[in-house]
């Protein structure tokens, strides 16, 4: 028996020391340029002066307004067709729910061309849309837009998995109890499936928050009006890497109080569920 | 027991050796290709509105000089500037105004003085949609316009701002009204004076301000028609080419050959003066 041990734990000790190396490794690479840019910020000396600036703070409200009115078009959107598609045996809806992540997949600026080619001035819908006296292209609108095209997938992804992984008995049972569809998605889909809808936001959001490519192509670059953080980010590297700086690092802390967010929602999911 | 200990060493150290392996590899084949590199290959960072000329020069250059290769990046001239004062490897950058290369200059990273080869006029870009309705300068100023700039950190920018400011002198309506009124119209400044080409011939945008060279070039006359600019308040564009650290014969011959001839030849070809 001892032996055996023996036998066990040896082999795995060089593959713990080739690990380790490997780990080393990578933490160092992703690592490194995420603490390159915490410590030229802070040795720039500029933090405060630079982010209190007038068109910082304007990027900064802009990311945060569009990605807000994102997410809540997202949810409100996103949250039926998720619900739908895990419950139809539809062939259509199974090859919609493959479809409805392509924007995951596809490059943003693809997805900014498009998103020209269906609402720009000259578009498919743009014109008929201009005539109406609505124009989309460089404003905020289009912002918008473009968030939601790249960043819904992430949120529907998720939700669509939280609403298929639980019992449906359970629906069932409250409906046969006398209860209403909307009382049951309220009082038992909802709150069964709140971890998995909540990720999803946090995703989605981090994902508008970061959009550039559609952004840029699709709504140009305009203080206050179009021109969101990681644009401010393009502009500023080409004018005052300060102001670059302290933008990045703004996303940066964003990115990892999201994540962090996530990380506690699903560690108190789990927790509950034990 | 012992075999089987052995044989996962022996794995163990295969990995190791294979990574080694692959490092050196890596670092050889680094090395090697950066020493071919400076032998033959010339990179070029060129301003954005300079790219169907320099596709042309360079394929004249090559073919005077066939065992070199020549490599272009076009990008805004700003932000060129600051890819190589950040360490992108380059020969030579050709800038649309003289400023970014001082600033590479006093970082020490330009080696010969630069050189002029080419001048550009501003040209106001209108797209067809909107014939009849904007036809000379003051219409600028208009409601309901939508005038495309690119950003005041790129030449072109910071030309058209210069422009703008000379149209607003020479304007009935009082000075800074005038202005106020065209940058109310503005909808987007621009990373570089293609991507203002680009957003007016689609037409997202009805105005753009960009070089003459931009508004000869077939697919933009095909979509726009020009708003003479008088030539007392038209701004001037002007080249200016230099070599980058370390430089080479190579990049050298290529800023003469700049100044012969058939580069000038092309460069007027494509609406640029070389005066």
């Amino acid at each position: 028996m001892i032996k055996g041990k023996a036998i066990q734990q040896n082999p795995a000790k060089p593959s713990h020391a080739l690990g380790a190396l490997i780990i080393i490794v990578y933490v160092f690479f992703i690592g490194l340029p995420l603490l390159a840019l915490i410590i030229k910020t802070a040795s720039s000396g500029s933090l405060l002066n630079v982010l209190f600036s007038s068109t910082t703070l304007q990027a900064i409200k802009l990311s945060i307004i569009t990605s807000l009115i994102s997410i809540i078009i997202i949810v409100i959107i996103g949250t039926p067709v998720a619900y739908i598609i895990s419950r139809s045996d539809s062939k259509i809806l199974k090859i919609l729910d493959i479809f409805i992540e392509l924007p995951i997949i596809l490059p943003p600026i693809v997805a900014g061309v498009a998103m020209l080619m269906a609402f720009g001035r000259q578009g498919i819908l743009g014109g008929t849309l201009e005539q109406l006296g609505i124009t989309i292209p460089f404003t905020t609108t289009a912002v918008i837009f473009a968030q939601i095209f790249v960043s819904a997938p992430f949120y529907i992804r998720s939700a669509r998995i939280s609403f298929g992984a639980i019992d449906k008995d359970l629906e069932d049972l409250s409906r046969t109890l006398g209860k209403s569809p909307w009382h049951t998605f309220w009082n038992i889909t909802i709150p069964l499936t709140w971890t998995g809808l909540t990720t999803g936001i946090a995703l989605s959001w981090a994902r508008s928050l970061s959009e550039f490519g559609a952004t840029l192509m699709f709504a140009g670059n305009m203080i206050g009006e179009t021109q969101t953080m990681p644009l401010g980010i393009m502009t500023a590297m080409e004018t005052d890497l300060n102001t670059a700086l302290n933008l990045s690092l703004v996303l940066l802390m964003i990115s990892v109080i999201i994540l962090l967010g996530i990380h506690f929602l699903s560690s108190k999911f789990s927790r509950t569920r034990v | 027991m012992t075999n089987l200990i052995l044989k996962f060493q022996k794995r163990y150290i295969g990995y190791m050796v294979l990574i080694i392996f692959m490092i050196n590899i890596s670092g050889l084949s680094c090395s090697q290709s950066d020493h071919e590199k400076s032998q033959n290959e010339l990179i070029i960072f060129a301003a954005s509105s300079l790219m169907d000329p320099y596709t042309q020069i360079s394929n004249s250059f090559m073919k005077k000089y066939p065992h070199i290769e020549v490599k272009i990046n076009y990008a805004g001239s700003q932000k060129l500037m600051t890819q190589i004062s950040h360490g992108a490897k380059s020969d030579i950058y050709a800038s649309a105004d003289i400023s970014q290369i001082q600033t590479l200059q006093e970082l020490g990273l330009v080696h010969s003085d630069p050189i002029f080869f080419a001048s550009n006029k501003l040209s106001m870009i209108v797209n067809n949609r909107r014939i009849g309705e904007i036809q000379q300068l003051n219409d600028l100023a208009k409601p309901n316009i939508k005038i495309v700039l690119a950003h005041s950190s790129v030449p072109i920018g910071a030309y058209s701002q210069k422009l703008i400011a000379n149209i607003a002198n020479t304007s009935d309506i009082s000075i800074n009204n005038f202005e106020n009124l065209i940058y109310n119209n503005v909808v987007s400044y621009e990373d570089s004076v293609k991507s203002v080409v680009m957003k007016t011939v689609l037409g997202e945008a009805d105005v753009g301000i960009v070089y003459a060279s931009d508004a000869k070039l077939k697919h933009v006359v095909k979509d726009t028609y020009q708003i003479k600019i008088p030539e007392t308040i038209n701004v001037m564009a002007e080249y200016f080419a230099a070599s980058i650290h370390p430089s080479s014969n190579l990049t050298d011959n290529f800023l003469s050959f700049l100044q012969t001839e058939p580069a000038r030849e092309i460069l007027r070809q494509h609406g640029f003066e070389t005066e």
